[in-house]
């Protein structure tokens, strides 16, 4: 079997355990929150950036660069959702305009100027670019302007942009959960054994995040030992993305249902004095 | 060729205006038109994908076309799903979103037939079979596996996808403009205008049309450009058209119930019911109390609670109110009294076969007679028994009792 697609197989694997949770969650919850869709879309976000990844670098897209395009756009878009999954959760007004202008415009303008520079240079010009200045690692042609920004917003710019989310979102989303934590025990105080689970749901998030990184800074393994650590790694990682999911499903009360199974225990026991 | 996959990116990319102006610029995002946005997402990238194909340079490319039937194949049930969420106020139940199985399935079916040919033996495929029509790969095992998994079986559960979604669709969009006319009329608002609702069916139609000219037409020659730019048009104002109408479709099955007033909101599903289910339901509800309270001796019990009766009937508490008023035109507790009251009757008409009827005025004034029959009722106490007494009956238990006398 060629050794890259053997490569490409090993990585199928925990991008389809990334599934398990999503599809699990989509035929046995009764009924699937919102916050639970919205993680569902991050882990199938996770899922497809592994494939894009592995498929990009193991020559199974056999194009000069709509592998990159289609990885690029699904990674700027994966924190954005557990961002808005975490919103979800633990407010009670859900995502606001704000927290989704925070999260999607960012992605959007910076996949637009990457696609619009990619484009520019077309395919012939992306090659070169690739084996010469990524590969061959010789700037001499990053003098030309669209190379340069292609160097700029397509290699450093998207290293730095993700990194960016990754800090911003994960730490964001700490505090949301402690404050959400809080909410859950003063809703009701048996619930603290689950209100735990809400910084597991962090934790692992940032965990995984580790793992991803080290994968992406490692692609590619020369070695068997080298290989089975990527392949332990990756298998740790789609345990990590399961555990996650199955957390967020024992956070299954958003403060927003909190609040309103409040309002309506009220309005139920009134209309009971009403009718008494 | 590649003017072609250009023409296509126009419908896939206005598929993707909507999503962005309810992201960046409404102020709530209703979960429906967070459905919407997935599902136009989902098309829109499917018809990207799609255009891909005419493209010189991605021609019959391994992964794109794998990746083209694995989006496309989804499409279908997250429209669905968005439609499902529109006109039902509990959202797609479980069992609509089991049928992400086929999808699934036939992803799985898909990728691993492509995966055991590997990627030479299909680009040789789509290269002679599929753009070039070349017979003599016909009769070879791997191609033909190919040709009836990647490209019939592929159209087959699509077509099906597309034509079980429209007309569920179109089903469910027809009930709900009934349920919408309901509230509007109940709200003293002007009802939905008929051409809006032949515009929705049409818009159904038309995508219908689109989605089959796209999947079973593929074009390689410039001859058939005027239709792929007839569909491109067609497709693009379908898919901006429904932004607006998902946008003014601000009343979602489960927000008309939310605004109704507390006790129709309660009412939840039942008020969406036309008048014989709302009738057979109420029915259906009372029976399963009165055989937990009356059939089961649940009235005897001194803690039977309404609440009690509700999770083990598992109704809604006003549901549950509604139909006992409408089947027994009282309320749960007096019903519950009213079996109390039948029972006590009882026991005192049976005592007043060894008593005569002084005897039992004696018991009544000077022993724990009444105690006794009221704790033996559900009754907490004697002074309860005779409170319900007098209202029920008109006259106490000593009236009674001397009435039965005379």
């Amino acid at each position: 079997m060629n050794p890259d697609l053997l490569i490409f197989l090993i990585f199928l694997t925990p991008a389809m355990a990334t599934l398990i949770w999503p599809i699990r969650t989509i035929f046995t919850s009764k009924p699937v929150l919102l916050a639970q869709w919205d993680l569902s879309a991050m882990q199938f976000m996770v899922s497809l950036a592994i494939v894009f990844f592995a498929a990009n670098n193991y020559g199974i897209i056999n194009h000069p660069y709509i592998g990159d395009v289609l990885y690029t756009i699904v990674c700027v878009f994966t924190f954005p959702f557990y961002y808005i999954f975490l919103c979800e959760l633990t407010r009670h007004q859900g995502a606001t305009l704000k927290d989704r202008r925070i999260a999607f415009m960012p992605p959007i303008l910076y996949c637009i100027i990457f696609v619009v520079i990619v484009f520019n240079l077309g395919e012939e010009q992306y090659g070169e670019y690739a084996q010469r200045v990524l590969m061959r690692k010789d700037y001499s042609l990053t003098q030309n302007f669209f190379y340069n920004a292609m160097h700029i917003f397509g290699y450093w710019g998207f290293e730095l942009f993700v990194f960016i989310q990754m800090v911003f979102f994960i730490g964001l989303g700490y505090f949301r959960l402690r404050r959400y934590r809080v909410r859950l025990i003063e809703y009701n105080p048996s619930l603290k054994s689950k209100a735990r689970s809400a910084f597991m749901v962090a934790g692992l998030a940032f965990l995984s995040c580790l793992i991803i990184i080290y994968v992406v800074m490692n692609p590619y393994p020369e070695t068997v030992a080298q290989m089975g650590v990527l392949y332990v790694l990756l298998i740790v990682f789609s345990a990590v993305q399961y555990m996650m999911g199955e957390y967020a499903n024992m956070l299954d009360i958003s403060v927003k249902q909190m609040l309103m199974a409040k309002r309506d225990s009220d309005d139920l026991s009134n209309s009971n004095t009403e009718q008494q | 060729m590649t003017l072609l996959s250009w023409l296509y990116l126009i419908p896939g990319l206005t598929t993707l205006v909507w999503p962005i102006i309810f992201v960046l610029f409404f102020k709530e995002v209703r979960p429906v038109q967070w459905l919407y946005s997935v599902a136009a997402i989902v098309i829109g990238v499917a018809i990207m994908l799609y255009s891909c194909l005419f493209n010189v340079n991605l021609r019959g490319e391994y992964f794109i076309v794998i990746l083209y039937c694995v989006v496309a194949l989804f499409a279908p049930g997250l429209f669905g799903l968005f439609i499902n969420k529109l006109t039902n106020s509990e959202g797609a139940s479980s069992k609509i979103r089991a049928l992400f199985a086929v999808p699934i399935v036939s992803s799985l079916i898909i990728v691993g037939s492509a995966m055991v040919a590997g990627r030479d033996t299909y680009r040789q495929y789509m290269e002679n079979v599929m753009y070039n029509s070349d017979p003599s790969l016909i009769g070879v095992f791997e191609y033909d596996q190919l040709v009836i998994i990647g490209k019939y079986f592929f159209l087959a559960v699509l077509l099906v996808q597309i034509v079980w979604v429209v007309f569920s669709s179109i089903r469910r969009l027809m009930k709900y403009f009934v349920v919408l006319d309901n509230y509007m009329a109940a709200n003293g608002r002007p009802k939905m205008e008929n051409r809006n609702r032949v515009m929705l069916i049409i818009m159904g139609v038309s995508v219908l049309f689109c989605a089959i000219v796209l999947v079973t037409n593929p074009v390689y020659e410039l001859e058939n450009v005027g239709l792929i730019v007839a569909v491109s048009v067609i497709t693009s104002l379908v898919s901006l058209l429904l932004g607006f109408v998902v946008s003014a479709a601000s009343y979602t099955a489960e927000e008309m119930n939310g605004m109704l007033d507390l006790r129709d909101r309660r009412l939840g599903n039942i008020s969406w019911l036309g008048p014989r289910e709302q009738l057979a339901r109420y029915k259906e509800l009372s029976s399963q109390m009165e055989e937990i309270v009356n059939h089961q001796k649940g009235f005897l019990d001194r803690k039977l609670s309404f609440d009690d009766v509700c999770s083990k009937i598992g109704a809604d508490p006003l549901d549950l109110t509604e139909a006992i008023r409408l089947i027994h035109g009282c309320n749960f507790m007096e019903y519950v009294d009213s079996l109390r009251i039948d029972r006590a009757i009882a026991l005192m008409l049976l005592q007043s076969e060894d008593d005569d009827a002084l005897m039992l005025r004696y018991k009544v004034l000077h022993t724990d007679f009444v105690k006794n029959i009221a704790l033996r009722c559900g009754f907490n106490n004697e002074d309860n028994l005779k409170m319900v007494f007098q209202k029920q009956m008109g006259q106490s238990i000593l009236e009674w009792i001397s009435e039965g006398i005379q």
